[in-house]
Formats: C-alpha cells, structure tokens, sequence
C-alpha cells in the first residue's frame, strides 16, 4: 500500500527518464551504426563535448576589430539578453498599441471606419515580408528586430481586441449602464478587464511566431543575439552549433511560456484558474 | 447613442455599399496620406515608395522573381508565368505542410490518449522539443533535406505538430464526458468511441488550431525560401534587401499580403462547409 503510493508519486519520473532515455538512445543508436555523418545530426554526446570550444562563437567581437572581448560566459548571457530584449520590447509595444487601437476603433465609430480597412489589408502581410523595409526605415541594430516583432503582434491583437470587445456579455454593459456608469467608465473599468484575459493568451499563442521573427530580423538586420548565431552556424555548416543553438532556444521558449502564464495569473487573477490555464 | 441607430433598419445590400463606401475611403486616406508624404519629399522614394511608383512598373519587378527572366529579354507572359510559379510554389510548400501536420499530430494525439504507455514514452519527449522554435530547425532541416521543397515543408511541419498534438490532447480531454458514457452504452469498443465519437468531436476544435496557425506557417516557408532552399517568395524578399530594391520589396509585400489573406479566406470556406457539424 505504502510502496504503491510511492511508485505512483515517482512514476512521471521514471516515465520522463525513461521517454527522454529512449529519444537519446535511438539517436545515438543509429549514430553509431552510422546511418548519418556527425557532420549532419550530431549525437548529444558530441555537441555537448564540444562546448567549451562552442562557447566563444556567443563572442560577436571577434568580428569587430575594434570591441573588447568580455569573456565567453559574459558573451553567452549578453546574445541571449539582447535577444529577449528585442521580443520583449516588441511584444510590449505590440501588445499596449494593440489594445489602444482596437480600443479607440470601437469607441469613436468614425476613426473605426476609416482604420479598419487599412487594419484587415495590412493583417495578412507576413511579418518577414515587413523585413526590407525594417532594413531601409531603422537600418541595423535593435530597432528592426523590435520593429518586426512590434508588426507581427499589434496587427492580431487589434483585430482581436474588436472581436473580443463585440463578445463582452451584454448584462455587463447593461448593468454598467444601469448603474449609470459613462461610456469612457465602461470601457475602462467593465470591458478592458472583460477582454484582457482572452487578449493575454493571444499573446501567449503568438508568442512563439514573435520569437520566430526576432531570430530572423537578428540573422538579417544585425551582428548580435541568438538569431546572428543560428546564422552562423548555418553559413558555416557547424552542426554541433546548430544543436548547441536549438537547446538555447528550446529552455528560452520554455522559461518564456512559463513566465507568461505565471503573470497571466498574477496580473489577471479575476478570472478562476481552469479558464486562464491554456492548454497544457 | 451612435449615429446609425436612429435610422431605418438597413437591407443587406445596402449595408455591404456602405462597407465599401468607409473602406474605399479609408484606404484612399491611407494612399493619399503616403503619396502626400512623398510629393512633400518627406518620404524618400528610394526607402518608402509611394504605391504609384511600386505598381506601376509591375513586368520589371516580375522579372526579378526568379532568375530564368532575370536577364535577357523576357516576354511579359513569360514574366507572368515565373510570377505566378513562385507564389505557387510557397502556397504548395505552406499546404503540405499543413496537411501532414494535422494528419501527424491527429494520429499521434489520439494514439497518446488511446494508449497510455505510449503516451508516457512520447509525452516527455514532445514536451521536451516543443519549445524549440522552429528557426531552430533550419539548419537541421538544411543540413538533413538538402535544398528545394523538402526542408520547407519540414519547417511548416515542425512548426505545427507540436502545437496541434498538445490541442489535439487538450481537445479531448475537455471532451463532454457523457459523450463518451453515451457511446459506452451504446456498447460501442474503445476503437470504435476514438473513431466515431472523439475525432468527429475535436476536428472542428483542431481545424481552429490550424487556421490560427497558417500565418506563422506562412511565415516559416517564407523564411525557410530566404535561405535558399530554392525559389519562392522568402527569396524575392530578401533578393529585395539585399539589392535595395523598395520598388520589389513593397510589390511583394503586396502579394504576400494577398496569399495570406486568400489561405485565410479558403481554409475559414473549409471550415464552414466541410465540418459544419459543429458551429
């Protein structure tokens, strides 16, 4: 009985060992039988035998004549904080004007219809497509990759900041109104917080197409952060990069999701749980 | 109280008319305030072209879609035929993609609910990579698919099948339960509830999941083409960048534009009519 409890507590665990176990044990198994070359797909135990020569590529002024190296540890934090910087940036921007337009479009009817159109026409233009003219309006550096990321938010989030304004429940608003609250008292205090939380796991959805158009803006418009690095290996065809690159990514993606939904709850914490939870 | 309340209820066409009416205007705003910018010479013609300057030259930028017209003499058809070949071969490549995603993840959803010792084995692992994004994937795509559709239509997939099997997951699991009490007494098997009753129940839930999702596929391909898989739009985008090119750069900023909102107008007809069982 006590023994069975235990098993049952520890089991995920063990099913977690035992899955990641397998995945790893059937790449290294075809490895060894040699189906592909390590120059290709690089078994684990080879990139990450690799990483303290690795570890300098996150150096970017070997590049640059005239910067002072920092050190590869310093390096390392400083590509991945320059790009969380840029999607952070981005997706705030994106987010606030987002809501602030889809806002101001259902409050004053006129500026609604004149912007609409020009809203759902330019919607459907793929953020990569905006990447030339990122390049020709803000040059390199941060603004463009803060620029590609604000575009792929702020078109979605206003679209769906209309949409979620047209679905707050009428008796909200009714009883606002009864309680003889003024329109600008009903958009502030009823229907922002009644849309907030759908627009906050639309955020979340799209968080991962943000990430996506940094790597890039950062591989085409700029000498820093992660995307540079993908590049790099790319151009230079270091697979053990490549894996080293794809870890970084995939515990960022990780910590990312994970700090949204920890401030989806905090920050929204007038919605029960089961409905802010996303799917897990 | 809004201006149009006070009057008379509208017919339908009338009010499509004045759709039209507001977004014509709208959008002549929009053109006339960019023109505007450019003839006070506050706009520079070589970064922002005003839409007079990228549309009207539409068989020189055409010719820079692929490099078959790139030189020589091409004849304005033959322009039109490279145009239309590279939109579609993205629109193929962002299809495929799609296609095996929902198939993939539609399997290996149920599967990991069908049986649970599968789902324990493969659950960590899905979990383990879904985070990666999927420009992650590139290189590797690169490195293991080589050049031409293969690579983009892995980087459509990957992106989306990690996705759609945790929806897939989710969708089943928020299933009504009487549902599948319902199909119990019936004295339906447990292969025949996971056929019957749970796909017909979560395939309107996972098409949702899908259409959301195109334009990031879109953008994948888009990305994937950059690189140099082998033609597409991805590549006259940055052929653009890297040329200078803002006469290119916005005529296909203009077509991207309108693949994406047709792959959003086709696949909502999709939904609507093919899986109507569900609104």
């Amino acid at each position: 009985m006590y023994l069975r409890s235990i098993g049952r507590r520890a089991s995920p665990v063990v099913w977690w060992f035992i899955s990641i176990g397998l995945f790893v044990g059937i790449w290294e198994l075809t490895f060894a039988l040699g189906l592909y070359s390590v120059k290709i797909l690089p078994p684990p135990h080879v990139f990450l035998a690799d990483l303290p020569n690795l570890i300098h590529h996150f150096d970017f002024s070997r590049h640059n004549p005239g910067e002072d190296s920092v050190g590869p540890i310093l390096a390392v934090f400083q590509t991945i904080f320059a790009t969380i910087k840029r999607v952070v940036a981005g997706l705030g921007l994106g987010f606030v004007l987002g809501v602030i337009t889809g806002a101001l479009i259902r409050y004053f009817q006129i500026f609604g219809r004149l912007t609409v159109p020009i809203v759902t026409l330019l919607a459907p233009i793929s953020p990569f497509a905006w990447l030339p003219v990122a390049v020709y309006m803000f040059g390199t550096g941060d603004k463009p990759a803060i620029f590609l990321v604000f575009i792929a938010v702020y078109f979605i989030i206003a679209l769906a900041t209309m949409a979620e304004i047209d679905a707050v429940q009428k008796t909200y608003l009714n009883v606002a109104r009864i309680m003889g609250a003024s329109r600008l008292q009903t958009y502030v205090l009823v229907i922002l917080p009644a849309v907030l939380p759908g627009l906050f796991i639309i955020l979340r959805l799209n968080l991962f197409a943000a990430w996506m158009i940094v790597l890039i803006a950062e591989s085409a418009g700029s000498d820093s952060g992660l995307g540079a690095l993908i590049m790099l290996a790319r151009n230079t065809a270091a697979a053990n990069l490549v894996m080293v690159g794809i870890v970084v990514l995939g515990a960022l993606g990780w910590v990312f999701d994970i700090v949204l939904r920890a401030i989806q709850n905090r920050m929204l914490y007038w919605v029960p749980e089961t409905q802010a939870s996303l799917q897990k | 109280m809004s201006a149009t309340n006070k009057k008379a209820p509208k017919t339908r066409l009338s009010r499509l008319a004045t759709a039209a009416v507001w977004s014509i205007v709208s959008v002549a705003l929009f053109t006339g305030i960019w023109e505007f910018c450019w003839y006070m010479r506050w706009a520079n013609p070589m970064l922002l072209p005003p839409p007079h300057m990228f549309l009207q030259d539409l068989f020189y930028v055409g010719r820079l879609f692929d490099k078959s017209t790139r030189l020589g003499n091409p004849s304005d058809m033959e322009v039109v035929v490279t145009v239309l070949r590279t939109i579609g071969a993205t629109i193929m490549r962002v299809i495929i993609g799609l296609a095996a995603a929902l198939l993939v993840s539609l399997a290996v959803g149920m599967a990991i609910r069908y049986s649970p010792t599968f789902g324990k084995l493969v659950m960590p692992v899905i979990n383990l990579l879904a985070p990666v994004s999927p420009i992650g994937w590139l290189p590797v795509a690169m490195l293991i698919f080589g050049l031409g559709d293969a690579p983009a239509i892995f980087l459509v997939y990957i992106a989306l099948f990690f996705i759609m099997t945790l929806a897939t997951l989710h969708l089943i699991d928020s299933l009504p339960p009487s549902y599948v009490q319902a199909a119990r007494i019936l004295g339906a098997s447990r292969l025949q509830i996971f056929f019957h009753v749970v796909l017909p129940a979560i395939l309107p839930g996972l098409f949702v999941v899908l259409r959301t999702n195109m334009f990031a596929a879109l953008m994948i391909v888009l990305i994937a083409e950059s690189v140099g898989v082998g033609g597409g739009l991805g590549l006259v985008v940055i052929i653009a960048r890297n040329t200078f090119d803002a006469q290119l750069a916005f005529f296909t900023m203009f077509i991207i534009g309108i693949v994406g909102f047709v792959l959003d107008l086709v696949l909502r007809n999709i939904q609507r009519r093919v899986l109507n069982w569900q609104s």
